[in-house]
């Protein structure tokens, strides 16, 4: 009882009270009590020596407590494998960041891989859908009506658009002329201000226009007039080269005809 | 001050014509058509005041830009032309008077209606000498901060009295009506709006909200600015030969 109590008080250094071993020794310890309580007792009431009641319940009890030793060692044995392999693993999780740059290049070369891959099987995909076009239209298409040259050169009835753009001009400048009348609510003549409102006009002032004046005046409509030449003359050169242009392309067509 | 105006005001004519606006008319060429036509509009003045002893009129316009500083100045020009006619001209834009360089006036002694309009300014005989023998005074304005609280000043009724007393026409140069509420201040105190209406540039609505904006009674009549189609229209060139020959004739009695 003795050792244990001692294997206990061991077993407690190590494990709380709850732990599965010291509950196990704990309940020896309570049955080898109780043990010797009854045999304490029998003997008291019997006056029997308690010489030959002793041998069976120590045999039991050393039994026991070998057990228990073995067991005891076993786990401690278990302990220490499975610390040892908590050592490795925290080894191999060290081991990981050195180990990082590895499987990204392999995961690059599995990607490119991949990529040509598909590619390369897309390619065959376009070449048997090809073939089996090729197929179906050389079996398909045949000439039902043979195309005619045109014996003369083609173009556009150039009176008609020029009728058509004289009427849009004017039909444009009409408009832009009543935009602006409608836009422009001031007042033209002392007429105009006469029916406006019943304010008497006293006097009429012309507008007073000095040398400077005139001069300003003259300077922004000679450079107005001279930004319009201009702007005509650039349309007339990019009409022409138009024109040059689409003369090319006809030319080429009837070569090739 | 006083020595100051005296030098500005009291100039020989040409040194004067020289530094003013071409276009000042009746100042640098009182023969000529356009200053006929302020003639006929001091007229209208003159038969005002002769009926109802009509004296400060107020020049406006609807908008900025119509022409109001230069038709003040003109008008005045030609209100102080008649004999014995006693003219004042009053820069009463204090956001951007112009008077002073329409007619080149310069100097920082130069007299400022802004600032006499302050409490301690000064009665109107310190700031134009009355005594002056030419016919047009001129009380120019520098642009000032707060112009409309400085025309709110109880100074501004003291000063247009005194003109009044002192002079036979006041005219006011003033902001334009409709942005800014300037001009409609100075209805209690003048006899009369005069309109500069813009040719081909004031709109209509803006002079119908012009209008709406003063007293009916108060408003003068309108006055036709820059007008490119004159009452004789096409009769013109008949009319400046005989303008011309009008002309002539006086040049050759006088010569």
């Amino acid at each position: 009882l003795a050792q244990l109590k001692k294997q206990k008080a061991d077993l407690l250094t190590k494990w709380t009270a709850s732990a599965p071993d010291v509950k196990e020794i704990q309940f020896q310890i309570d049955a080898l009590e109780r043990q010797i309580a009854a045999g304490g007792g029998a003997g008291r009431a019997s006056g029997a020596s308690p010489a030959s009641a002793d041998p069976s319940p120590r045999k039991a009890l050393d039994t026991a407590l070998a057990e228990t030793n073995a067991q005891l060692q076993k786990l401690q044995g278990d302990t220490q494998t499975l610390r040892n392999s908590i050592a490795g693993y925290e080894r191999r999780v060290e081991s990981a960041p050195a180990a990082q740059p590895e499987l990204d290049a392999v995961n690059r070369d599995y990607q490119s891989a991949r990529d040509v891959y598909d590619s390369v099987l897309k390619k065959y995909n376009d070449a048997t859908l090809a073939e089996s076009a090729q197929h179906v239209a050389t079996e398909q298409f045949r000439v039902l009506d043979q195309a005619i040259p045109p014996t003369l050169p083609a173009g556009p009835n150039r009176p008609r658009l020029l009728v058509i753009a004289m009427i849009l001009a004017i039909a444009l400048a009409c408009g832009m002329a009543m935009l602006l009348d409608r836009l422009d609510t001031s007042f033209h003549s002392v007429d105009d201000l006469r029916t406006f409102t019943r304010v008497p006009v006293l006097a009429s002032i012309p507008s007073i226009q000095t040398f400077g004046d005139r001069l300003r005046a003259r300077t922004r409509t000679a450079t107005g007039a001279a930004a319009t030449l201009v702007f005509l003359a650039g349309l007339g050169v990019a009409a022409f080269h138009a024109g040059r242009m689409g003369e090319a392309v006809v030319r080429t067509l009837l070569r090739v005809g | 001050m006083n020595t100051m105006n005296k030098m500005l005001l009291t100039a020989p004519p040409e040194t004067r014509r020289e530094r003013c606006d071409p276009h000042l008319v009746s100042l640098k060429d009182p023969a000529s058509f356009e200053a006929e036509q302020y003639r006929r509009l001091r007229q209208r003045l003159e038969d005002l005041r002769a009926a109802r002893d009509a004296r400060l009129f107020a020049v406006t316009s609807p908008v900025a830009g119509d022409g109001k500083s230069l038709t003040a100045v003109n008008l005045a020009a030609s209100l102080a032309q008649a004999a014995k006619s006693r003219v004042l001209l009053i820069d009463a834009d204090l956001r951007r008077p112009t008077i002073a360089g329409l007619l080149g006036l310069k100097g920082d002694r130069m007299p400022d209606f802004g600032s006499a309009l302050d409490a301690d300014g000064g009665s109107l005989s310190d700031l134009v000498n009355p005594a002056s023998p030419s016919g047009l005074m001129v009380l120019p304005s520098r642009a000032c901060r707060g112009a409309y609280e400085r025309l709110r000043s109880p100074r501004l009724p003291e000063l247009l009295q005194e003109a009044r007393r002192h002079y036979d026409f006041v005219i006011l140069d003033t902001p334009p009506i409709v942005p800014v509420p300037d001009s409609a201040l100075l209805g209690k105190f003048v006899d009369g709006y005069l309109m500069v209406v813009a040719a081909n540039r004031t709109p209509r609505k803006l002079l119908g909200e012009a209008l709406n904006l003063l007293e009916p009674a108060s408003v003068v009549g309108l006055i036709f600015n820059r007008d490119d189609r004159p009452l004789f229209g096409y009769y013109r060139s008949r009319y400046r030969d005989y303008f011309q020959s009008y002309l002539h004739s006086v040049d050759r009695a006088t010569a």
